[in-house]
């Protein structure tokens, strides 16, 4: 009879989807999954940026020698409001996710998520803080993002904890560092309106620009004092950067 | 039992590990220390980097290469000597890459497995991620760490010892440190005169020794605890009156530059008083060339300012007052803290 066909084709579909889910445990929608790339697209005012070029901004000419954050705790909205997060469906910090994002590298592969419509994405600048500053450095294998091995590894030495966000380079031909960090400094970013974006087997690719522009909003680069802040010491400083970061992402 | 060197009290038990397909591989063994009962009895090791023979055997080699400094003729070992229980005899070193001195005298490491918090302010966490700071400072080793693991690739016999040690690593920075971290926490020094009495190992102490360890225990254990000599904390032991010099991400400033809390201004880690004979000169910035000298500050020198510690203060007296012949027993005492075995072990050296 039918309505026993049908009964007998649920049961087949879910000890289907049982003895193949052996390596992940998501439950899946209808529609499946596909791999999600993050692409953090580096600009001025719109204009494409490249590290070591010089840039008019807010009337001083300025070259930067290094743009790059470390990023943690990423979660995506999608369109029924449900969330998307990257923590290797564990609760130990150790298995989530960590970025860690240059001026030259754009592209980062987050892993499957399921395809379907995403409304908002955020994240946090920095070392998520249980890590920071407790999980050595060294402790990771060589190709993690927190890895001592990873080429632009920044880390305190006499302070033990991540950068989580460097900017260096020169303003009107004078040197400026700006070394964010300590658990204190970690930046949620808030939500990043996504614009609806439809995530599928033909777009795998959430875009979000930032705006190297903004980084020095309301910060009076003619004084000395204001072109170097390692953190420590120079908090208010460094606690207006690390806004200006973050307030510098935008979908694009 | 009289003639026990420290090495058959360092007994240690073999654990093997567990073959798990992306742990360490199963021919790894780490090595459990047992300790001295006086030191507590285990140590103290980082779970994530467990003592190997393997592991010690490649940092011990690395400690003493100054292949890992830009200009090939610094190694760790040029600032932190064997036989001066690794320390250099310097006040302010100059022994770095660029000749430069450093803005801190040199520290022992001498039981280094058990600090918390590394360096004079504390302000690292764990050997492991303490090992950049030297090996890349430009006034210490300057070493750029691509070139650095470039050369070691070259070499056979490290690769082989990296290898060994660390196969799921290889030649890496991080395995690089991970070596040297283990070899320093080996270096545990539980053998002196004065060990060997308070275990009742057969050893006496001198009357003027005795007289000494007594006021050591009345004026001095409140910070130097026994039996580390250190309370591993930070206190303002007198040295300056004032902290207004923020140079340096405030590195004159003791540990207010780690906290950046006032109340932490002026504050030191206090120092093991283990084989202080050896570690002239004194205090953070090496301005005390004798135990003399030290004495005489806690007895006359002490300075007053906002967060000097109580024990130096009593109602308006500041300062700890010793005598003459308190003073001579004191060093008596504090000589008993040498530990010749530490300094000569062939364990330690190259
Ligand atoms: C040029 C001299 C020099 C060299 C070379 C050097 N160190 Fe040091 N080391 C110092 C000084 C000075 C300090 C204290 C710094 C401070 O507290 O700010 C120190 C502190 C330390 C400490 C902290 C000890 C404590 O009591 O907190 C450790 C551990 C250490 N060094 C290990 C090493 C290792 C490992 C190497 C080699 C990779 C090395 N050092 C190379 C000068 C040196
Ligand atoms: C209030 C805590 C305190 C008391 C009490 C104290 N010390 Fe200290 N001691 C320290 C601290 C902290 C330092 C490191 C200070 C610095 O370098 O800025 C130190 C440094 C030393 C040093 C130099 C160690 C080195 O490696 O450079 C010696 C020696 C010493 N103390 C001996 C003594 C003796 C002997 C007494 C008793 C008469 C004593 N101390 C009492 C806290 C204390």
């Amino acid at each position: 009879m039918k309505v026993i066909n049908k009964v007998q084709l649920i049961f087949l579909v879910v000890i289907a989807v049982i003895l193949s889910s052996c390596s992940d445990d998501d439950t899946v929608n209808d529609l499946g999954t596909t791999d999600l790339k993050l692409h953090f697209h580096p600009h001025v005012n719109g204009e494409d940026f490249a590290i070591n070029e010089t840039y008019s901004m807010n009337g001083n000419e300025v070259s930067f020698s290094r743009v790059q954050f470390y990023v943690s705790n990423i979660e995506l909205t999608k369109e029924d409001g449900s969330l998307v997060k990257f923590d290797g469906n564990t609760s130990e910090k150790e298995d989530d996710l960590f970025l860690q994002v240059t001026a030259g590298n754009m592209m980062y592969d987050l892993g499957e998520v399921e395809i379907g419509t995403y409304k908002s994405i955020n994240f946090e600048i920095g070392v998520d803080t249980v890590i920071n500053s407790t999980i050595e450095p060294t402790a990771w294998p060589t190709d993690h993002p927190l890895s001592a091995d990873n080429p632009n590894h920044y880390y305190w030495s006499w302070n033990t904890g991540y950068i989580f966000a460097a900017l260096e380079g020169t303003v009107n031909g004078e040197p400026f560092t700006y070394h964010i960090g300590t658990n204190d400094l970690i930046t949620p970013t808030g939500n990043i309106d996504l614009n609806e974006a439809t995530i599928n087997g033909d777009n795998g690719e959430i875009m979000i620009g930032y705006n190297v522009a903004k980084f020095f909003n309301d910060i009076d680069l003619s004084i000395e004092g204001n072109r170097s802040s390692h953190t420590m010491g120079t908090k208010p400083l460094a606690l207006k950067v690390a806004g200006n970061i973050k307030s510098s992402f935008s979908t694009m | 039992m009289k003639d026990f060197t420290f090495f058959s009290l360092l007994l240690f038990a073999i654990i093997s590990f567990q073959a798990c397909d992306d742990e360490v591989s199963p021919s790894i063994k780490t090595i459990v220390y047992t300790v001295p009962s006086n030191l507590g009895t285990v140590l103290p090791q980082n779970e994530r980097n467990m003592i190997t023979e393997e592991g010690v055997i490649l940092g011990k080699k690395l400690f003493y290469d100054p292949i890992l400094s830009a200009n090939g003729k610094v190694s760790c070992a040029t600032c932190h000597k064997p036989e001066l229980a690794f320390t250099d005899g310097l006040a302010l070193t100059t022994k770095g890459v660029s000749g430069q001195p450093l803005k801190r005298n040199v520290p022992t490491l001498t039981n280094a497995a058990w600090i918390e918090g590394l360096f004079w302010d504390g302000g690292a966490n764990d050997l492991e991620s303490l090992t950049f700071g030297p090996l890349t400072h430009e006034d210490e080793m300057a070493a750029d760490l691509t070139q650095v693991l470039a050369k070691l690739k070259e070499d056979d016999e490290y690769v082989s010892l990296f290898n060994n040690a660390f196969p799921e690593l290889g030649v890496s920075t991080s395995a690089l440190s991970r070596a040297l971290s283990q070899f320093e926490r080996t270096l545990v020094s539980a053998d002196s005169k004065y060990d060997k009495y308070v275990r009742n190992e057969g050893v006496n102490l001198s009357e003027g020794e005795l007289d000494g360890l007594l006021l050591f225990k009345e004026k001095c254990a409140g910070c130097h605890a026994m039996d580390h000599f250190t309370d591993y904390s930070y206190h303002n032991n007198g040295l300056d009156a004032s902290f207004v010099n923020e140079d340096f991400e405030g590195i004159f400033q003791g540990r207010f530059r780690i906290t950046r809390d006032s109340s932490d201004l002026g504050k030191y880690k206090t120092p093991t008083l283990r084989n202080i004979a050896l570690t002239a000169p004194y205090m953070h910035d090496g301005r005390f060339a004798s135990l003399e000298e030290v004495l005489e500050h806690y007895n006359s020198g002490v300075k007053y300012s906002g967060t000097l510690d109580e024990l130096l203060q009593s109602g308006d007296a500041i300062g700890i007052a010793i005598t003459e012949v308190e003073k001579k027993n004191l060093i008596l005492f504090l000589n008993t803290l040498t530990d010749t075995n530490f300094i000569t072990n062939p364990q330690f050296k190259n």
